[in-house]
């Protein structure tokens, strides 16, 4: 009995790893893809309506989904709490925030945080121009992210049963 | 005694063939699913690991079959 409760928890605890490794490629490539509408919205924000980037990071953080919605709602925050904050600084906050919630590449995050150095500190085309070249380093970004999650989700998915499988036969 | 002797050798037995045939099957998984993710190198060593495990399983039975051998013939 005791040795079908260990072979149980040994399979479950090995195959929850797996899962949770390919959920990880799935989030990346989702997240990613989400970046890349949020920044079509802040680009919205900035040409047509012409609102200031706290109220467009919090308008943009509200429209997104969960994880990606963080960089945005985060950065929105700081410009509250902390007074005097600039705007590279409070996304800096938002960047850390996701970064800490979803597993992003070391490129990713390098993007979004060249993304923030140009934010708020110039003309309304200079911010167009610096958010098409973040939208398009996330887009490439994002096709390499499907690539990985094309050949690595369903591998790891697999492999994480399997390897509980091989230790309980090993064992038992 | 004997009779309960052999017979628990007997299940022991029966029980290591299907440990190992779990082995050559989840084996064969291993290398298909890393083969499928573009991992040739690691569906080699899986395989590897695979046949290993199974050798260190069986290699005390392969002794004691040599030399059941050696002494049928009256060479230990």
């Amino acid at each position: 009995m005791v040795r079908v409760i260990g072979a149980l928890l040994v399979i479950g605890g090995c195959g929850y790893c797996g899962l949770s490794i390919a959920r990880s490629f799935r989030l990346r490539a989702q997240v990613l893809r989400s970046l890349q509408n949020g920044l079509n919205l802040l680009e919205a924000e900035i040409s047509y309506g012409s609102t200031p980037l706290p109220l467009a990071l919090a308008r943009v953080g509200e429209k997104l989904g969960r994880e990606s919605s963080l960089v945005f709602s985060q950065a929105a925050q700081a410009f509250r709490l902390h007074k005097g904050v600039t705007a590279g600084e409070a996304w800096e906050e938002g960047v850390k925030r996701l970064a800490q919630s979803v597993v992003l590449s070391q490129e990713d995050i390098s993007i979004l945080r060249n993304f923030g150095h140009g934010l708020g500190n110039s003309a309304k085309n200079e911010q167009l121009k610096n958010i098409a070249l973040a939208r398009e380093q996330l887009s490439m970004a994002e096709k390499e992210a499907c690539l990985a999650r094309e050949r690595y989700e369903k591998m790891w998915r697999y492999l994480g049963f399997c390897l509980g499988a091989a230790i309980v036969l090993v064992l038992i | 005694m004997t009779i309960i002797g052999r017979e628990m050798k007997k299940t022991m037995n029966i029980e290591l063939i299907f440990q190992i045939a779990g082995i050559g099957i989840l084996t064969s998984i291993f290398h298909t699913v890393l083969k499928q993710a573009g991992k040739e190198e690691y569906s080699f060593i899986a395989t590897l690991a695979g046949v290993s495990i199974a050798l260190i399983m069986v290699v005390q039975l392969l002794a004691e079959l040599l030399s059941k051998v050696k002494s049928v013939f009256f060479l230990s």
